[in-house]
Formats: structure tokens, sequence, C-alpha cells
């Protein structure tokens, strides 16, 4: 009787810890997302104002001064992919996009714009 | 007859007279143009920090702020009235901040009040209070120069940007007749040799600022009747030659005004920041009086040594520019009564961060000579961050002072190295070369070659999560007694820290415990040369013959080449040159080289994934288990503990979001220091993330990654709750398609061992 006891309460203790296994590769940050920087908007504004303009340098420096700010920062890369695209440096156009979709999360209209540049800058480059 | 040979004689001796008084006058000439048209002073270059970005919801805590204020020479008040102040009211610091130029775009005086709470601003506010559109900065601190062998310094001033009471002060005490004299007043030297006679001492100058100038600039400083007689012709050429505006400014410029040690101060642009520690545009009139006055003997009056001189040379100057109604009586006796305050403690030190300048001398080698860079006054700004600087170089001398105690020998003793990257720009915002943070000596962080141990796994599972046919992260890693035989030569038999053989082991198992054996097995299957190309990937070149005991770190590296190797890591497989340097400008804020941020995947998304997974597990449950402990913020990181034979060298190199540093503590005579990666090293590293903010990585995968459950056994495709299902991250198109049968006993103990042993 003791014995069938004892195999009851292993068999209970073992199903619990095989359905409660803690996952030990994490996929997603721990902590909340980081608060919204006041003034990137303005800073994207800028940028894209520059480009306008056709004053790329320019929105170049201003969007370096945003990645110093916020590294990882999809669109900020994004707009950097674009400013190289029309200063003619193709593959480094390219290499800014594929930056900017590894941190586009599940923004699938800035991949698409990504995507799109990516394609052009390889169309340039040939 | 007699009469005629006298006269030829005379007219003979007048011409050739003549003759050799337009050629020293053309000597002299010459002399002047070839100093005063050219470059005229060897200018150092000078280096400058980041600009401090300030918005709401950075973390940046009130002292910190204080601290950049500090280093920033604002000062403290109850009432703002001009730029470079501050003053705090509870959990608010309010600000009017200088204007400047930097080279992405300048930023105007203004007053802003920041709100402060639990390390963080939570709110910007102008001084209507209402919110900023704009992010907003505070200038660039100053951190070094790159000098000349003659020691001097100045930092330039365009005439017309001085304020001109500084330049009527100037002329009223020194020179009155500037503006009509010729170079030479003989009224003045006149009546200077009266007044030295009735007092039988020099009491009186009579050399005008044009022969002062010519004194400093072109001739020696020897009392001799023949440098006067230079002295007085080079003058008046100099002011046939030059405007009177040119003049004044050379003499603005040139002037020497005190001493930092070694280093001569000279001009009033330099001045000022030494003696204030503010641009000249903000000094009291009284400040200007006794800067003026200082001309006349800086050592003399030095204020720092002979504050009672000094002030009385300062009054004597106010009373003049009363005389001339430059000031009110009134005006001058505010000033008079008022001590000179100049900042009490000049440090000695040229520069503030030598190991970083070095660095920045470095990168600056192939663009610009050394004597272009100690001469030419270029600006250098840099992404130093001197909060970090000094938080981390406070904490490598705390820590090593804490570890001397129980590891450390007089004769050798601990030393360290700390370099610190931004994730994504690449800029390398601080390094500590070793105890002695002031002096450059040895920059260990650049220079110190030494063998990384387990610093240099992760390439090689890298090469083997590159290949998604044959590795996942749990494929199963034999980490059983290997010997291996070369061709020639002894037997080499590896051995784990342990000293324990482990079977076969999860790779990521394999990674995260730092299993030596498992490591030579899994290298050599893949092929060293395979290794050796993935550190090449990782920006680790390796010229030597290869040998299978690279794969435990038995190659010399710096801890800047570590840096490089896990910033490629941290960065998503992401290649972006860590460099320090933004721009270089001239002097008249003119940049001539732009250091843009560039960067290249070197990595396929799903290997580079994969390894930051694998490296985030070596912190969860492996050899640094104990990180999370000593970070106080709950933040997710990667990173890999490293330890050389004999306990020699203790690494530790790992990465946040943001953030990827890199520890080395070690001996110059390669002692043992009883230190592993996690004794020693790692516990620096947390150290200084514990003072700066750091964000969680990023561990959402690209979309070839997938989550699956993996049977650990065998690798196959699982029941999500079966006991020997593991979820991982794995290769969408390599992913097991066959499914295993649920129970297995025997990977079950399996599993719980892997963890425990």
């Amino acid at each position: 009787m003791m014995k069938i006891t004892l195999t009851i309460l292993l068999l209970v203790l073992y199903s619990s810890c095989a359905t409660h296994k803690p996952q030990v590769f994490k996929t997603e940050k721990t902590e909340e997302p980081a608060q919204q920087i006041s003034g990137l908007s303005y800073l994207i504004d800028e940028i894209d104002l520059a480009i306008q303009r056709n004053r790329f340098d320019r929105a170049a420096e201003i969007a370096q001064r945003g990645l110093r700010i916020t590294p990882d920062n999809a669109v900020l890369w994004q707009r950097l992919a674009l400013v190289e695209l029309k200063l003619g440096n193709y593959a480094q156009a390219e290499q800014n996009a594929l930056r900017s979709i590894r941190f586009s999360s599940e923004n699938r209209e800035l991949i698409g714009i990504n995507n799109h540049l990516i394609a052009e800058a390889r169309a340039l480059s040939d | 007859m007699k009469v005629k040979t006298i006269k030829n004689i005379i007219l003979l001796s007048v011409v050739t007279g003549v003759v050799f008084f337009l050629v020293y006058l053309n000597t002299l000439d010459q002399k002047i143009q070839r100093l005063f048209d050219g470059a005229r002073w060897e200018v150092p270059s000078r280096v400058y920090a980041r600009p401090l970005e300030l918005y709401e919801g950075k973390s940046l805590s009130r002292s910190e702020l204080l601290t950049e204020l500090k280093l920033l020479n604002y000062r403290k008040v109850n009432s703002l009235n001009t730029p470079g102040e501050y003053f705090i009211d509870g959990n608010k610091v309010i600000i009017f901040s200088r204007k400047f130029d930097y080279p992405d775009g300048s930023e105007p005086q203004q007053i802003f009040q920041i709100f402060f709470e639990k390390s963080k601003i939570t709110q910007i506010l102008n001084r209507n209070g209402k919110n900023f559109k704009k992010l907003l900065r505070l200038e660039p601190a100053f951190i070094g120069g790159i000098y000349p062998k003659k020691l001097e310094d100045r930092v330039l001033v365009n005439i017309n940007k001085v304020p001109s009471f500084l330049l009527e002060t100037l002329i009223a005490v020194e020179d009155r007749k500037f503006y009509s004299h010729a170079g030479v007043s003989f009224l003045s030297i006149i009546r200077a040799a009266i007044a030295n006679i009735k007092a039988g001492s020099r009491v009186q100058g009579g050399s005008t600022l044009t022969q002062q100038l010519v004194k400093n600039f072109f001739l020696s400083n020897e009392k001799t009747f023949m440098r006067k007689i230079n002295e007085a012709f080079m003058a008046i050429i100099l002011e046939i030659r030059y405007a009177k505006d040119e003049i004044l400014e050379a003499y603005l410029n040139e002037v020497y005004l005190g001493q930092q040690g070694r280093l001569a101060i000279h001009g009033f642009g330099l001045a000022s920041y030494f003696y204030f520690a503010k641009p000249l545009e903000e000094l009291s009139k009284g400040e200007i009086a006794f800067m003026v006055g200082l001309v006349k003997g800086p050592s003399y009056y030095d204020p720092r040594r002979f504050p009672d001189r000094a002030k009385t040379r300062r009054n004597i100057v106010l009373s003049t520019l009363v005389e001339i109604n430059l000031m009110s009586d009134e005006e001058a006796k505010k000033y008079q009564i008022q001590a000179i305050k100049v900042q009490s403690k000049k440090t000695s030190a040229l520069v503030l961060y030598p190991a970083f300048i070095d660095l920045v001398k470095r990168q600056l080698k192939s663009n610009y000579p050394e004597e272009v860079l100690k001469s030419e006054g270029l600006i250098i700004y840099t992404g130093l961050d001197p909060i970090l600087q000094k938080n981390a170089e406070k904490t490598l001398l705390k820590q090593l002072k804490h570890l001397d105690k129980n590891v450390g020998s007089i004769d050798d003793p601990l030393q360290a190295a700390i370099i610190i990257a931004e994730n994504g720009t690449g800029e390398v915002q601080a390094i500590v070369g070793g105890r002695q943070t002031k002096s450059l000596g040895f920059n260990r962080a650049l220079d110190a070659r030494r063998p990384i141990g387990s610093l240099v796994k992760p390439a090689v599972y890298l090469t083997a999560l590159s290949r998604p046919e044959e590795y996942n992260l749990v494929s199963l890693i034999d980490d059983s007694r290997f010997i291996y035989r070369p061709e020639f030569g002894d037997e080499w038999v590896p051995k784990n820290y342990d000293g324990l053989y482990h079977g076969e082991v999860p790779l990521y198992i394999a990674l995260a415990s730092s299993y030596n054996v498992a490591t030579v097995r899994l290298g050599l299957n893949l092929g060293l040369e395979n290794v050796v190309a993935t550190l090449k990937k990782l920006d680790i070149e390796i010229d030597s013959e290869i040998y299978p005991s690279l794969l435990l770190g038995s190659i010399d590296i710096t801890p800047l080449e570590v840096l490089k190797m896990y910033h490629i890591i941290s960065s998503d497989g992401f290649d972006t040159p860590l460099q320090a340097i933004r721009w270089v400008t001239n002097s008249d804020g003119e940049v001539k080289n732009r250091y843009p941020v560039h960067t290249i995947q070197k990595l396929k998304p799903e290997p580079a994934y994969l390894i930051k997974q694998a490296l985030n597990q070596v912190v969860s449950l492996g050899t640094a288990r104990k990180l999370p402990h000593l970070l106080k913020s709950e933040v997710s990181v990667a990173g890999k503990t490293g330890t050389t034979n004999d306990l020699k060298d203790s690494w530790f190199a790992g990465f946040t979001a943001n953030k990827t540093a890199v520890v080395w503590i070690g001996t110059d005579q390669n002692s043992t220091t009883g230190l592993t990666g996690s004794s020693g090293a790692m516990r620096v590293w947390a150290d200084i993330m514990n003072q700066t903010t750091i964000r969680s990585i990023d561990l959402k995968p690209p979309p070839g990654i997938i989550f699956l459950p993996i049977n650990i056994e065998n690798g196959l495709l699982s029941k999500k709750n079966c006991s020997s299902a593991m979820i991982i991250p794995i290769y969408k198109d390599y992913s097991p398609k066959k499914e295993a049968k649920c129970f297995s006993a025997r990977s079950k103990k399996n599993f719980s061992n892997w963890l425990n042993r």
C-alpha cells in the first residue's frame, strides 16, 4: 500500500514538473518598453525636411544624433538608409535598411519600406 | 682735392650705411612676414566629450547632471543672471545654458527646468513652464589637448568677438595711444624714463602694445641695446604692414598670462578659462580688469598664490578706468571691494582621460600627422561619456583596492583595463587603461595582449550554429575524456575547470558552463580553420600558426579587440567599427573630417541570434549566473567569463541592449591573480553597469527563427509538455519534422544533471 501511494505521489510530482517547466530561452524583453523619447519626433521631422530639401549630409547628421540617443530605433536606421541611397552609397543603404528591419519588430509597414529600399539599392548598384 | 676725397668717403659711407640699413630693415621685414603671415602659433588640438542630451524619460540622476555641470564649470547660484549658471530647487535643477556650435547644429543659450524622480528626468520645462519640442543638450566638455613640445596653450580669439570692454581696458592700461602711434611712442619712452629716474628703479614701461607683441612674438627676452633697436624697427614695420586690429588681435592671443604646471597659458581666450572657468564673454568688468592687470606680471600677481597683490593690481586698473571715464567711480568701488574669485583648484592634469585621448590620437593618425595635431588648433569631437568614464575609473580603483587585500602582491600589483562602447553606433564611451587613470603610461585597454581564455568560445559555438543542418542549441556535445594526438609533438589532454567530465551535454550548456573538453571536441569537428574564419568575421585576425589550444583561448589579444568581437555579437551580427571620434573641425568650426556610422552585416541573423541566446544562458545558468544578483536592476544581459591558466587573467565581456563592455584584470608580470572571470572582472563589470543606464537585450527572434519544443535527448520534435522537451529557438528551415515519443526517463535524468554538474 505504501509503495502504491509513493508511486502515485511521484507520478503527480513528475507530471507537475513536466507541465510547469520554466522556459529556458526567453523571447521578449523582461522590462517595460523604453519610454518614448520626447523630442525624437521633432528630430525625425527635421530629417525628413532635410531630405526634402536635398540636404542629405544634414539629414545624415541628424539621424546619427538620434541613433546616439536611441541606437535600436528602426525608423532612424530606415531614414539613414534612405539618406545613403540618395547619396549614392547603395551598399551602406542596404546595410542600414537590414539593420532597420532587425529592429522593426512587428512593424510590417516599415519592413516593407525597407525591403523596397534594399531592392532599389541593389538595382541601382548593378 | 683733400676736401673732395673726404666728401667722397663720407658719401660712400652714407651710401654704404643706407644700403646696410635697408638690408637690415629688409631682413626684419622678411622675418616679420614669414612668422606673421603663416600659422602664427602652434595651437594644440582640443578634444571634447559628447554633449549631454537631455530629454524626458532619460535615465540620468540629479547628481549625474551636477557632475556634468561641474565638468562644464557651471556656477551654482541663487538666481540666474548669465549663461553658465544653475540653481537647485528640490527635485529640479534650473539651468541657464550656454549657447554653442556643434558640427550637427547650434544650440541657443536658454533657461530650462529639469525635474527628476528616481534617477530619471521626468519633465523638462522652459522658463514659462512650457514643454520643449526640441531635444535639448549641454555643450561638450573639454577633456584634453594634444600639445606641442613647447608646452604652450591658447584658445584663439577673434577681435570682433572679444568684449569691447576688454579692448578698451587693455588699451587704457597698456597703450593709450595705440590707435595713433606708428608702432613706437617716443613720448611714452621719455615719460617712462623720467618716471623711472625719479623712482630710482623701473616702475613704468614705455613699450607700446606693438613693441610688446614684437618682443614676445619675434624676439628673445634678453635685455640688450640691440634687441631694443630691433624691437623698435620691427614694431614700425609691423605697423606699416598690418592693420591695427590685426596687431591687437595677435596681442590678445600671444600675451603670456599664467602657468599651469609645465604648460604656459597664452592669450586672453585661454586665460579666461584658466582663471574663471568661463568664456571671455561671460567675464564681469571686475574680472576683465584683473586679467588686464595681470599682463604686467602673471607670476607676481598670481591670484592663487598672491591674492592681495592681485587684488591691489586689479583695483589700480579699475581706478585708471575711472580716471579716463571708462567707468563710474561708484561702479569701480563696487568691484574694488569684491574678492577675485578664481577657480580654486585648477587640475594640473593637461588631459583628463589620457587613455581615451590615446585612442583618439591613434584613430586620427591616418588623417593627421602628429605635428598637425599639435599645432593647427583642430577641434576634435568625441563620443566620450565623462559620467560613465568617471564611474568606470572610480569603480575599478575601488574594486582593485578590495581585491588587493586578498590577492595582490606589492611587487606585481593587480592591474586592469576597461573599455565600453555604445551598441548601434559603435562609439567608444569610456576607457580605463590601468590603475593610474590620470597618467597614460601603458594603456592596457589598447595594448595589453593577453590570452583570452574562454572568451574565445562563442566563436566555436557560433561556427557550429552557422551549420543548422548539423547543430542547434540542444545538439549533444561530447564532454568525455579526450586525447589530442598530433602527427608530431606531444599529446594534449584538455581538462575542465572542475576537473570532471560531463558526458553528452546540450550545446548551450557546454558553452554556458564553459566546458573545455566539449569545446575542443566540437572545435576540432568543425575544423580549426572554420573557427578561425568565424573569428575573422568577428574582427579577430589570427596571424600565427593555429593549434587546437586556440579553441580554449590561447590567443593573445587586447581588450579593445575583445570589445570588437563582442560588439558584433551584441549588434545582431552587424559590425559597426568602434570609433572614438565624431568630427574634426578647424578652429573656425569648418568640418575637416566626419566619422559617420557605418554598418555591415558580418553574421547571418539566425546564428547571430542563437549565439546571443546562448550567451544569455551563460548569465542565467552558467559561469556568470551570479551576475543577475550583482546587478541592481532586473535586466536581461549576456556575456562570457574568461579565466586563463593558473588564474593569471580574469576577463568578462558582456552586453546589454545599449552597451558592450570588456573588463580585464591581471598583472603586468603575468603573476597569478587568484581570480576567475566571475570572481574578478565580472564584479567590476556589474558595478559599472549598476551606475549607468542599461536595458535588457532584445531577444525577439529574426524571421528565420522559430520557437519549437525539441526532445533534448534525440533532437526530434516533441510535445510541449513532455519532460524531455525544451522550447528552443531554432532555424525555421531546419527544424525537425519527425516527432519523438514523449516519455524518456533517461532524458529527464540527464536534463536535471546537466544543470547541476
